[in-house]
């Protein structure tokens, strides 16, 4: 198993600096999800590992080993490119085996891989189709299988989901993750997609405008972002700015718009420090009947102003004295426009970072 | 049904665009009719609308071969024509793809200083006059011992065909995603391989069209080929400019030699055509 490094790694396309300094290191066997938005660099550090681009600076390491000077056919890498790329004037069973037969492997050889990897793929009824004639999905699958056949020693992948329908994700998704863990295969994996990350990866990356903002095991990035451009885009959309005026061991107390929050997050801060707490919208309690006593915390009176459905859940947009937050609950309950509520903010799940990130 | 969609009949075509088609078609083939005429005829005079004797039975009175007889006779000198333009024309197109592929696939996916300028230049022989070039070239080729051979024929034709096929292929290079290729690299193929099994089959119909139209220039420049082989190398072309001069337009042999001349072409794009459409050249590469 190769461990996969990467180190101070920049790439500078004219005067833009795409990637911006970013070091990652994949334990063998180990997948990471590399999320970010579009745009990010994401797809130019898959494409330097892989040897497509030259890096600016920074160096990729296999195993402890450089491979800057090695051309990408050495590299012995396996990359499933966001757009399948299936080579359209060869049939399944000839992309699946390209890999094989441009290292001269014999044809009775190649012939019982592509076979074993097609039945891996559940794909061998279809081998002597060509891509042309395959659905998104079945043409992820003879991606993924091409890949694979060779035994990288890395694995990259370049949001292979995001072509795919909803229902068809989910599935692959799972595919993917259970493939990965059976190969035990060094995997990097990108996607925009923070569910995605969450459900695939031992760890998760979060990039920035070329530049790696938080790294680490995806209940840490989940539940505490590093500051609020994370925060946003790992869905916890509720960002409370306040300044701190009081900490204790029991948590910190802040002053925000609409009176006082309690927050039990780790860390030491200077009392009147300006920070920005947040909370995931489906940590909120919506406390329909309670009598509002001041004197248990975290407890805000509000008006209901937004409603959406989603299939099992509903989401609330609440305007209590100043404060804007999304809730989400499931829908056992039902509430309207205009409806007064209480809202509970759990001090447990509350989580601050400084306000300039 | 819309309005719309009514004035479309069957096969997807308005009234007026069927005309239009039918009309362009007539344009193109109308001028044969006389030609194909006059090929078989022996008598024919103004205002005929059809000559008064016909090769067919006029050829077994007479002693010499007159009319097809003639066409086919080593007096015609039409094979050994027709052997040189093919040789020259087969040359030349692998010689001008063999130039231009490497060059069309730089300009599609290289960004350098002076592209704007090599861009410019493939426009120039279109701009420059064939009897300039014709004649630059000779004097030329005549200090460089190249005049009135078949090399000296070849790489001339390569003055009007070499810009052309870099602007097809350029074309066809743009339209080819580097995926393919960066794709192949990381399943392990060197550059060479690339280019054999993914980069070649993939550009397969637009080295064949290219390759067509620089075989069907080829054959048909007559002022390059009749100054730089000195009328010493004959060509379909040359010997058609020949019997032109010599026994005018409606001359059965003319008529005959004319009809000839456009067989390669016609069979060349029948075979091309074929071959693009059934796609046969991509499953054939990668077995
Ligand atoms: N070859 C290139 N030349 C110039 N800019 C590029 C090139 N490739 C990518 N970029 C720029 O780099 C940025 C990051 O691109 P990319 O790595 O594809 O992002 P992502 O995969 O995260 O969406 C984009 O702004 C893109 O325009
Ligand atoms: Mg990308």
């Amino acid at each position: 198993m190769t461990e996969l490094k990467i180190v101070n790694l920049t790439k500078r396309f004219d005067d833009s600096v795409v990637v911006d300094n970013v070091s990652i290191t994949v334990e063998p066997g180990r997948l990471v999800a590399l999320l970010g938005p579009s745009g990010c660099g994401k797809t130019t550090t898959l494409r330097m590992i892989a040897g497509l681009t030259v890096p600016t600076d920074g160096d990729i390491q296999f195993s402890g080993q450089s491979v800057l000077q090695q051309p990408p056919e050495r590299r012995n890498i396996g990359m499933v490119f966001q757009r399948y790329v299936l080579f359209p004037h060869m049939s399944v069973a000839q992309n699946v085996g390209f890999g094989l037969f441009i290292r001269g492997i014999s044809k009775t050889e190649i012939q019982r891989r592509v076979r074993e990897m097609l039945e891996i793929v559940q794909l061998e009824h279809l081998e002597k189709r060509f891509p042309s004639q395959l659905s998104g999905g079945q043409q992820q699958r003879v991606a993924i299988a091409r890949t694979l056949v060779t035994n990288p020693q890395i694995l990259l992948m370049d949001e292979p989901l995001s072509n795919l329908d909803a229902k068809l994700r989910e599935e692959m998704r799972t595919f993917i993750k259970e493939l990965q863990q059976r190969l035990n295969i060094t995997t990097l994996f990108v996607t925009h997609d923070q569910v995605e990350a969450m459900e695939l990866a031992d760890q998760v990356g979060v990039m920035f405008k070329g530049k790696l903002v938080q790294f680490g095991i995806p209940e840490e990035v989940f539940n505490h972002p590093h500051n609020s451009r994370v925060a946003d885009f790992m869905g916890a959309t509720n960002l409370i700015r306040g300044k701190i005026v009081r900490q204790e061991a029991g948590g910190i107390q802040l002053n925000i718009s609409a009176g006082d929050l309690l927050v039990q997050s780790p860390g030491s801060h200077a009392l009147g420090t300006e920070v920005i707490a947040t909370i995931r919208p489906e940590h909120i309690d919506i406390v329909e009947t309670e009598p509002l006593d001041k004197h248990v915390g975290n407890r805000f009176k509000g008006t209901i102003e937004q409603v959406v459905y989603f299939g099992g859940s509903v989401s609330y947009q609440v305007e209590a004295s100043g404060l804007n937050l999304k809730v989400l609950e499931r829908s056992t309950r039902m509430m309207t426009v205009g409806q007064e509520v209480i809202l509970r903010l759990n001090p447990q799940k509350l989580w601050i970072f400084p306000e300039q990130a | 049904m819309t309005i719309r969609e009514r004035r479309f009949s069957r096969d997807g075509l308005t009234p007026f665009q069927r005309f239009y088609l039918i009309f362009f078609a007539l344009t193109v083939l109308s001028p044969l009719i006389p030609m194909i005429i006059a090929s078989f005829a022996f008598r024919w005079f103004w205002p005929d609308l059809l000559p008064s004797e016909w090769w067919a039975s006029a050829r077994h009175t007479l002693t010499q071969p007159i009319g097809w007889d003639y066409v086919f006779s080593p007096y015609s000198r039409l094979f050994t024509a027709i052997r040189n333009t093919l040789v020259i024309g087969f040359s030349v197109t692998l010689l001008c793809l063999a130039i231009s592929l490497p060059a069309a696939r730089v300009l599609a996916r290289e960004k350098f200083r002076a592209k704007g300028l090599v861009e410019f230049f493939l426009l120039t022989p279109l701009i420059v006059p064939e009897v300039a070039i014709g004649l630059g070239v000779l004097l030329i080729f005549i200090q460089l011992g190249l005049a009135g051979s078949f090399v000296g024929i070849v790489l001339a034709h390569l003055i009007p065909t070499v810009p052309y096929a870099i602007r097809v292929l350029t074309s066809v290079f743009q339209n080819l995603s580097t995926d393919y290729e960066e794709q192949a690299m990381v399943l392990g193929a060197n550059p060479l391989k690339t280019f054999w099994h993914i980069t070649l089959p993939m550009i397969f119909p637009g080295i064949m069209a290219g390759g067509l139209f620089v075989f069907l220039v080829s054959s048909n420049v007559f002022l390059l080929t009749f100054f730089v082989g000195r009328g010493q190398v004959e060509t379909l072309p040359t010997l058609l400019f020949t019997k032109v001069s010599s026994g005018g337009v409606l001359d059965p042999v003319t008529a005959g030699i004319t009809l000839i001349t456009m067989l390669p072409g016609i069979i060349l794009l029948l075979i091309t055509e074929r071959f693009i459409r059934e796609e046969v050249f991509a499953k054939g590469f990668s077995g």
